[in-house]
């Protein structure tokens, strides 16, 4: 016969349990700010689905870009080169430093650049995942 | 077009310039790419015109294309990826100073850079596109 207060684990209590912690409120796009939703329980409700759906959406983008970035470190190592012009040399490395830097500058810049605007967000960071493929690595895989 | 839209505040200049000369450098490369990957290809092309004329009294513009795939000779040009390859820069310039628009100057400077990350990748795109047999 197990003592009663083990059950007390299993159950998530209610708001009167001393040791309840409301989760975080949900933060509203700032382009909704404006009180577009009448309805403050309902609107909640929505954000916090989209939120969720798009965060998933979010990771899952983040890793292919995570992804890229080491298809780019393979692409530059495995094709090092020397060019007789220093300044030549110089700009070329840096593009490849560039490359490698690639999907997170655009990931970066498309997360910051479009608060609030999810469409765009998910649209533009598609598009990256279209351009940024680390060709190189792929292509030099095969032969 | 008016006067206002014109002005440009000298800290944004600065910032369009200072990325601009980098784009440049992207397009001065490719075209030199462009310029040194024709010649070359032309000059083998001629080599392989004066071999086939010589050796096997063959014309190079009206042998057999199995014959000179099974030589090696190969008379295409990468035109598409050189191409593109000078477009690049330009076009990438152009959207992201346009995307900046009305923008703070980091945000403007932040898209120029991306960008400039992203023509850096074109480019070795298109060099491993040409490497692997791409057109």
């Amino acid at each position: 016969m197990p003592d009663p207060d083990d059950d007390a684990a299993l159950s998530w209590g209610d708001a009167g349990d001393p040791s309840h912690v409301d989760g975080a409120r949900p933060v509203r796009p700032r382009g909704e700010a404006s009180g577009a939703l009448a309805d403050d329980e309902d609107g909640r409700a929505d954000v916090a689905r989209a939120s969720s759906a798009g965060l998933v959406g979010l990771g899952i983008l983040a890793g292919a870009y995570l992804l890229y970035t080491v298809g780019w470190v393979l692409s530059v190592v495995q094709d090092p080169f020397t060019l007789a012009d220093p300044l030549a040399q110089v700009m070329a490395t840096v593009g490849d430093v560039l490359a490698v830097l690639a999907p997170a500058l655009w990931f970066g810049t498309t997360y910051l650049l479009t608060r609030g605007r999810s469409v765009a967000r998910f649209a533009w960071l598609i598009g990256g995942a279209v351009l940024l493929v680390p060709w190189p690595f792929v292509l030099g895989g095969l032969s | 077009m008016s006067a206002r839209r014109l002005s440009v505040a000298p800290a944004v200049l600065a910032v369009l310039v200072g990325f601009g000369l980098l784009y440049a450098w992207d397009l001065y490369e490719a075209i030199a790419n462009m310029v040194l990957t024709v010649q070359q290809r032309t000059a083998e092309i001629d080599a392989a015109r004066e071999f086939l004329s010589s050796t096997l009294d063959l014309d190079l513009e009206t042998a057999d294309p199995a014959v000179l795939e099974a030589l090696g000779i190969s008379t295409a040009i990468p035109w598409s990826a050189l191409t593109m390859n000078v477009l690049a820069p330009v076009l990438v310039f152009v959207v992201a100073a346009m995307l900046g628009r009305r923008r703070p100057l980091w945000q403007r400077a932040l898209l120029l850079l991306a960008g400039l990350a992203v023509v850096a990748v074109v480019t070795l795109s298109l060099t491993a596109y040409v490497r692997a047999g791409g057109l």
